[in-house]
């Protein structure tokens, strides 16, 4: 799943374009978009909105955990040209002095560099940083939900010292993010990939109801069998376990025995 | 090999510093408070970041020198260990760090002096007593050692104080920095071993076995005193085939007098690590094998690590005197008999 989290409806246009997102959900307190396994949400400016949209966002579509979540739009920064994208390698929030450090763990096709976000457009650039109003607040909320691996901000430049807030337009965010669509693309699909090699315990769903259905097994008990038959998964793949013998018990605590003793008895081989 | 360094501001112009950034000249340097905020945040995946993991340049406070558990030890009854690293080049699967720490970056903390006057200041509490220091339980001693210089500033150290032992514990093929200088007789350098089938498997990014040898044989040749480490023990079906190959390749390379000692040790984990382990790697073979609870730790039924200890301790007899042989087991463990008779 890939979430991504625009301020601006102007920042999401291009981006529901490219990735062919329809409105699902306009009644509620934000707009969220999404096609197949990309969802996008329009949180308003302010890293309070954002907080609540991730959150939003996420429980609204799933709950799925260890998702790739990208906060995508303009930030302001000194001597950067408007148009430069740059993805965050920190993150910091200039009123709490919290901060955060997204691990990079990919090739990245634009520059990296610290965002430091504000509660109002900052419009001297006092320091050689991006500024923005949403990262911090979004990358606290979001990594409540996934890995920090999966979880970046991809800002374009919009204003510098040459070029004001007051030039950035509608339209100029719309182009600005538009042109950027090539490297933003790249971005995500590099850390799909990572997101590929998050591990996950596989579990013969059929076997494992066919022992719920059996027994009757405590929450701590199903955490066991779980275990126990993903173990047994990993080294004795699509064996048969159900018998005459393990059918014949009548406790689930001599059921989870039972595949314990099981394990234990296997040729152990690495 | 490291794109992302991260720096602590406080030791951004430390000359160790200067010198490490200067071997990655195309990283990005990102400035830190602690290094803490990076290594130690919640939810971060040992698994993913071991793809790419970045360094972490840092200033250690306090706790430099820590006492090794009772009963690990080469001979010694003054046992510490110390860690100017955390994390590792390597990539074992069976390693406790990666259950112990959130985070697969490689911290490097740069005040070696500190832990030096902290080394100083243990010896000088026992300064009839030998002492041992050991510097490889939360890293590899020499595997980055081309860029932490650790030799080249503990060598000359414990030159100086030859009531201390130096162990360098070690996978790594990286001795050039001790073949280049004469040998100091209070420094074991010690090769850690699985067999050869086993490490194929298990130990990713490691030399292969054959390397780790012909290192051991260089030093072997310069003078250095070596130790052999088979810690931990990993069992499965072809294990005795297995291990007893392996020892005959090491000693028709290795000559007993070059050996300080010789240490196992089974393979144990306490439960939260293991737990730790599990779910980063659910598709490993080693944790879903005969793996149990037993006394709050992890490891393999009392029977089959009686066993193999047993059996290991035995083959290596056939080329090592008794007196060379440690276990690294607590001191109270009922296995240490085993060991012992």
């Amino acid at each position: 799943m890939i979430y991504f989290v625009v301020a601006l409806p102007s920042e999401a246009k291009p981006l529901v374009n490219r990735y062919q997102l329809k409105l699902i959900s306009s009644r509620t307190q934000f707009k969220v978009y999404g096609a197949r396994q990309v969802f996008l949400i329009v949180s308003g400016v302010g890293k309070i909105r954002v907080q609540e949209a991730v959150r939003f966002l996420y429980e609204h579509t799933g709950s799925i955990r260890n998702s790739v979540w990208l906060n995508v739009g303009i930030a302001g920064h000194s001597s950067y040209p408007v148009g430069t994208a740059v993805l965050a390698h920190k993150v910091a929030d200039q009123i709490t002095q919290e901060s955060w450090y997204p691990p990079i763990l990919f090739d990245v096709p634009c520059q990296t560099d610290s965002i430091v976000t504000v509660d109002r457009p900052e419009t001297e650039y006092r320091d050689p940083f991006v500024y923005d109003m949403e990262a911090s607040g979004f990358y606290k909320a979001a990594i409540q939900f996934s890995t920090v691996e999966l979880v970046h901000c991809f800002k374009v430049i919009s204003d510098n010292r040459r070029s004001s807030t007051k030039q950035v337009s509608k339209a100029l965010t719309e182009r600005l993010i538009q042109n950027r669509l090539g490297t933003l693309d790249s971005v995500v699909k590099k850390i799909e990939k990572i997101a590929e090699r998050l591990p996950s315990i596989q579990i013969d769903e059929t076997r494992l109801k066919q022992f719920l259905d059996h027994w009757h097994f405590t929450v701590t008990q199903q955490h066991q069998l779980r275990r126990l038959l993903a173990r047994l998964e990993i080294l004795e793949p699509k064996s048969a376990i159900w018998s005459s013998e393990l059918g014949a018990l009548s406790k689930s605590k001599d059921v989870l025995n039972f595949l314990e003793s099981r394990i234990n008895s296997l040729p152990v081989g690495l | 090999m490291i794109d992302t360094v991260y720096i602590e501001e406080e030791i951004w112009d430390h000359s160790r510093t200067r010198e490490v950034c200067a071997r990655f000249p195309k990283a990005r340097f990102i400035p830190c408070e602690r290094y803490g905020e990076i290594f130690n945040r919640k939810a971060q995946n040992f698994r993913l970041q071991k793809n790419r993991p970045a360094l972490i340049l840092a200033k250690k406070y306090g706790h430099f020198i820590l006492e090794t558990p009772k009963g690990y030890g080469i001979g010694g009854e003054r046992n510490f260990y110390f860690s100017h690293m955390l994390n590792c080049i390597y990539d074992c699967r069976y390693c406790f760090l990666q259950g112990m720490f959130r985070s697969a970056n490689y911290v490097f903390y740069v005040n070696y002096e500190d832990f030096q006057q902290a080394i100083e200041a243990k010896i000088a509490e026992a300064p009839s007593a030998e002492s041992y220091f050991f510097s490889g339980y939360d890293c590899d001693s020499l595997a980055l050692d081309s860029v932490t210089k650790f030799t080249e500033s503990f060598l000359p150290f414990f030159e100086r104080h030859s009531n201390a032992w130096l162990e360098l514990r070690t996978k790594s093929v990286q001795v050039q920095s001790l073949l280049r200088r004469d040998p100091i007789p209070n420094c074991v350098v010690a090769f850690s071993f699985t067999p050869s089938e086993i490490s194929d498997v298990l130990e990713h990014k490691v030399p292969k076995v054959s390397h780790r040898i012909g290192a051991m044989e260089k030093l072997q040749e310069r003078g250095w005193r070596l130790g052999l480490r088979f810690d931990p023990l990993i069992y499965h079906e072809d294990y005795k085939a297995q291990y007893e190959r392996l020892f005959r390749e090491i000693f028709l390379s290795l000559k007993v007098e070059s050996l300080h000692s010789v240490s196992l040790g089974p393979f144990r984990l306490p439960k939260p690590w293991y737990e730790n382990m599990y779910r980063l790697y659910p598709d490993e073979k080693l944790f879903a094998g005969p793996l149990g609870e037993h006394r709050g730790m992890i490891s393999y039924p009392v029977e089959i690590e009686q066993e193999m200890l047993g059996f290991v301790r035995e083959r290596l007899l056939d080329y090592t005197p008794q007196s060379l042989l440690y276990p690294c087991i607590p001191r109270n463990d009922p296995v240490v008999s085993i060991l012992k008779k």
